[in-house]
């Protein structure tokens, strides 16, 4: 099974996939549990970690400024964003202005922005996604705060930014993948072409996702000759991908793609209607860094049951 | 704080008046034809989305067409659908209804795409205006002027316009009116077409605001629902009045306790429903007895 964008609907779906066998492959979720305390054998995750991508940030929130508010969606992943962000204010010497957590499926953010007007930090630290990512950017661009205040989140996607245009979109992004950058391996180039050929547009971070979730899938059953559910599970604990710089796969006691999300920045002048950003820098440039920046087994606290 | 209370009214005002437009569309639907359109925030995404279909093809000139457009695809909907729920229990209309949203949803998905939409205020519009301590984009401003004028002109209509006496009357006694040669079902196919027009001029003026996307309609529904209850089942000035005050209410709690934004307008429908089941303006109405 491969799917659940949301890290709510995917620690639903784990629950079941559990409990019946079901090899559950999550593309896009992101809160800390899914692979720590509520880890599941059958559970893999593509996308980095919310700490992994905020330790990515944070260095560009520090030279941003020191006085940090924070607007985060009231659910499972805007609850680990706030939590991991404000773990780490003391180690990049900032400090916490104000916050709001706002509930799913908020339409009218002017009065949010009203109180990050009065509140006056130097950067907005952001856990929007989706529709709610949306009409946020939108009503900051309309308020007049697009080149006032800095805005920095993470695990955002490119079609927000696309369905919002060049001319409301602003700030610092964490995300997994992006389609115009020159690091990309060869096969991921061959895919974007392929994918521009047949849908006419790049793929988005989150088509990439599901792309690596998919590849890792097929080629662990074609390694399994089996589609049993156990034999799928061990042999993607056993798959890697070796094209890149250095080689990524799921950690096997968690399950976990250890690869670098990449931190990118909206352009000043965008003339592309899909090239929105200027990539900056991945999370981590080394294998070992990598490692080290997605936590140790006790850090994480996943126990993993035996097949 | 003053400063705070004040800036946060103010916005609370401009939201509530968007909240009104739609709201006070499906409150004549009700009023007048006693029926509970569940598709009327469908109505007011497709407002969106034939804006933006609009403005693609000739400009911002032409967005001003789309509540008409989809006025007239409301009056389609009348005669083939709605007509056959005149008279039939309240259940029956919200259920035919709530599969015309899901049917309106997919047909947006269909034509547009699951995507959203970028739709961004004209330029024309674009920049903020500061008083004191009052802060207001411009936009909001021309939706201040342009809910204003709606609502006026609709007020005019209904209460001075021969069409709009038929319309009252018509709600109040349909068979009366059609014993004085007035063509009523005519009239009804134009009072909902109305309805439609109005919650696609919600649409057109929350589109450049909301993301425009095919599940938009979830954030325009229930306001709607909440402020005509509010306000009292097809009452004008009920929808008017709780409108605005729905948007203070939620402009407020949002500065005060953010968390409980969303939950604050049905905290305050619970205590007038409490304290005036009819809601504020509500009236006591023979048909529905």
């Amino acid at each position: 099974m491969l799917g659940g964008n949301y890290s709510s609907s995917a620690l639903a779906m784990m629950t079941v996939a559990t409990r019946e066998k079901i090899p559950l492959l999550l593309p896009g979720a992101a809160a800390s549990e899914i692979t720590g305390k509520s880890c599941s054998r059958y559970t893999f995750r593509t996308q980095a970690t919310v700490p992994v991508q905020l330790r990515g940030a944070m260095p560009y929130v520090a030279q941003l400024g020191k006085k940090v508010y924070f607007i985060t969606p009231s659910y499972a992943y805007g609850q680990d964003v706030l939590r991991s962000a404000r773990g780490m204010l003391k180690e990049f010497g900032a400090t916490e202005v104000g916050v709001d957590e706002v509930p799913l499926n908020t339409a009218d953010y002017s009065s949010y922005i009203l109180k990050i007007r009065q509140a006056k930090p130097d950067v907005v630290i952001g856990g929007l996604i989706g529709g709610d990512f949306l009409s946020f950017l939108k009503q900051w661009n309309e308020m007049g705060m697009k080149d006032k205040i800095p805005y920095v989140s993470i695990a955002i996607t490119d079609t927000d930014f696309w369905n919002v245009g060049p001319q409301a979109s602003s700030g610092i992004f964490v995300k997994p993948w992006y389609h115009n950058n020159p690091t990309n391996t060869a096969a991921e180039k061959k895919m974007v072409a392929e994918f521009e050929k047949k849908y006419g547009r790049p793929p988005s971070d989150k088509s990439w996702s599901a792309w690596i979730a998919m590849r890792s899938l097929l080629e662990a059953i074609t390694a399994a000759k089996s589609t049993d559910s156990k034999a799928v599970v061990g042999a993607l604990e056993k798959w890697k991908n070796t094209e890149g710089d250095f080689p990524y796969a799921y950690c096997e006691w968690d399950h976990q793609l250890v690869k670098p999300a990449v931190i990118v920045g909206v352009e000043k002048q965008t003339v592309d209607k899909w090239d929105f950003f200027d990539v900056l820098k991945p999370t981590s440039a080394t294998e070992a860094d990598t490692a080290k920046a997605f936590g140790s087994k006790e850090e994480i606290g996943c126990v993993m049951p035996a097949l | 704080m003053l400063d705070t209370l004040v800036s946060q009214t103010a916005n609370g005002l401009v939201l509530g008046f968007l909240y009104v437009l739609i709201a006070v569309g499906l409150s004549i639907t009700f009023g007048l034809l006693g029926v509970i359109n569940f598709a009327h925030g469908a109505f007011f995404a497709l407002g969106a989305y034939v804006a933006y279909q609009l403005f693609q093809m000739f400009g911002w000139p032409a967005v001003v067409f789309a509540p008409f457009i989809v006025g007239v695809m409301g009056m389609v909907v009348e005669v083939l659908l709605i007509r056959r729920l005149y008279g039939k229990e309240p259940l029956l209309s919200l259920i035919v209804t709530f599969a015309l949203a899901l049917l309106i949803e997919a047909l947006i998905r269909f034509i547009w795409g699951a995507d959203g939409k970028p739709f961004n205020a004209p330029p024309f519009l674009a920049g903020v205006v500061e008083i004191g301590p009052l802060l207001m984009t411009k936009y909001r401003v021309g939706v201040l002027v342009a809910t204003s004028a709606t609502l006026l002109a609709l007020w005019w209509f209904l209460s001075y316009t021969p069409y709009g006496r038929i319309l009252r009357a018509g709600s109040r006694d349909p068979e009366m009116v059609e014993l004085l040669g007035i063509n009523l079902p005519r009239v009804m196919t134009a009072v909902f077409g109305l309805g439609c027009a109005l919650a696609a001029i919600a649409g057109v003026l929350a589109a450049p605001l909301w993301a425009v996307s095919p599940s938009m309609a979830a954030n325009a529904i229930m306001p709607a629902f909440v402020i005509v209850a509010i306000g009292g089942l097809g009452s004008f000035a009920g929808a008017v009045v709780a409108g605005l005050a729905v948007g203070i209410v939620m402009s407020l709690t949002i500065q005060f306790k953010p968390d409980a934004a969303a939950a604050s307008m049905y905290v305050f429908m619970f205590i007038v429903m409490l304290l005036r089941p009819r809601g504020l303006f509500g009236e006591r109405w023979e048909r529905f007895e």
